[in-house]
């Protein structure tokens, strides 16, 4: 679905990405992760075409960069329900409100968004994200801040999801283990693994 | 001896000529901040780096720039406005437009590439991007226009300069606190004093509130 070819990556002379290849296969759960600072958010940037390499080539069938889910997502100063709807309204799609019904955030929907606790304020980026749909899923460290029980029902309602490409970054390695097909491991910006999930774990 | 009329006419110069020099300064802080904030070109950083340098301003030395500029022959001289509210504006906004622009650029700068990333996936267009980012922003401004009045209000030097003192027309607050002390009249000075702390207290509070809610 996606050819990585060759990357590399420099901010004000640092190395952040080097010789990068790697693909996303087709209805396959893709986990990048590493260390902090080893490159994955950038790389997923890149992947998604927000940032544009120094260096090297992506083959995708998106020509544009699609909704993602950052690791330090935006938020309004405003409702809940206003955040939650913010990439729908932009977008003018239909809202697929499955994750929204499934962290229970009606009931708080009309709560001022920054009165609400860091758990529930990434329930709704993710709800907010999920709320469009599309086949190939970004997700930039999607369980940050969320307790076990809300981390579980997410990654078992995401590995059920049918015909659809998910690429995440990730450093939980049960989570790693238990959900990933595919595992890409950096360090300092360089790849140090790239195979099925089956032959790191 | 304490006099109602100076009290009140004092009162009504600094106020008006405060708020005007703040709205003015933070209109002009917006329009040029946002586009120094958002877009790159060769200048940016010796731009920044001057506006910077020019928020610790002396009043007086800000006062003397506008005088030059503004005396019978300056280069706007032409325009008659020495020794007038209006001049006392002009030299109020000399000095608080650099810390409300340095802000505000400050403000815009961290949060636009984390905005353009994000709703430029979502496919917003740029205009759409900035009109989130500047309803999204309200409490910063609100910090920006507390800022700028309180240094406004407070400031002696610039507009005692340009002003003249005239009583009156061109003598505000800390102005009349000056002159009246130096002649002796202690008790106006202490009710205006008092007065001025006030409003530097109810300003400094309302900061203070702000942040709390930011946080």
């Amino acid at each position: 679905m996606i050819k990585v070819n060759n990357i590399s990556y420099t901010i004000n002379g640092k190395n952040i990405l080097s010789n990068i290849n790697l693909n996303v296969t087709r209805n396959k759960i893709t986990v990048i992760t590493g260390k902090n600072g080893s490159g994955k958010s950038s790389l997923i940037k890149i992947i998604n075409k927000i940032i544009i390499p120094d260096k090297g080539t992506i083959n995708s069938e998106y020509s544009e960069p699609i909704p993602m889910l950052f690791q330090k997502p935006i938020s309004l100063n405003k409702s809940l329900e206003d955040n939650f709807l913010l990439l729908s309204k932009l977008k003018k799609s239909k809202v697929n409100k499955f994750y929204f019904n499934l962290f229970k955030l009606n009931k708080l929907k009309k709560r001022k968004f920054q009165n609400l606790s860091e758990g529930e304020k990434q329930k709704v980026f993710i709800s907010r994200f999920m709320s469009y749909e599309q086949d190939l899923i970004i997700l930039d460290e999607p369980n940050q801040n969320l307790d076990l029980e809300s981390e579980k029902i997410f990654f078992t309602s995401l590995s059920k999801v049918k015909n659809k490409t998910v690429l995440l970054s990730l450093h939980n390695m049960s989570l790693v283990k238990k959900f990933a097909d595919h595992v890409i491991v950096l360090d300092s910006g360089k790849i140090v693994f790239n195979d099925i999930s089956s032959k790191f774990f | 001896m304490l006099s109602f009329e100076k009290i009140q006419s004092a009162v009504f110069i600094t106020i008006y000529v405060s708020i005007f020099s703040t709205l003015i300064a933070f209109f002009l802080s917006m329009i040029f901040g946002y586009l120094i904030a958002i877009y790159q070109f060769q200048l940016k950083k010796p731009i920044v780096i001057f506006l910077s340098s020019l928020t610790s301003i002396p009043p007086v030395c800000a006062g003397l720039l506008v005088y030059l500029l503004i005396s019978r022959s300056g280069p706007l001289g032409w325009m008659e406005i020495l020794y007038s509210p209006i001049a006392m504006i002009i030299a109020q906004i000399v000095i608080i437009f650099p810390i409300m622009i340095t802000l505000i650029i400050k403000n815009i700068e961290e949060d636009y590439p984390i905005y353009r990333d994000e709703l430029m996936s979502y496919g917003a267009s740029k205009k759409d991007i900035i009109f989130l980012l500047f309803s999204n922003k309200t409490n910063i401004y609100i910090t920006v226009l507390l800022l700028g009045f309180g240094r406004a209000i407070s400031e002696y030097g610039a507009a005692a300069i340009v002003g003249g003192s005239i009583d009156h027309f061109t003598r505000n607050m800390t102005a009349t606190i000056a002159l009246e002390t130096s002649k002796g009249n202690v008790s106006l000075g202490i009710v205006l004093g008092t007065i001025l702390i006030f409003l530097t207290l109810l300003i400094s509070i309302s900061l203070n509130f702000l942040n709390k809610n930011n946080d």
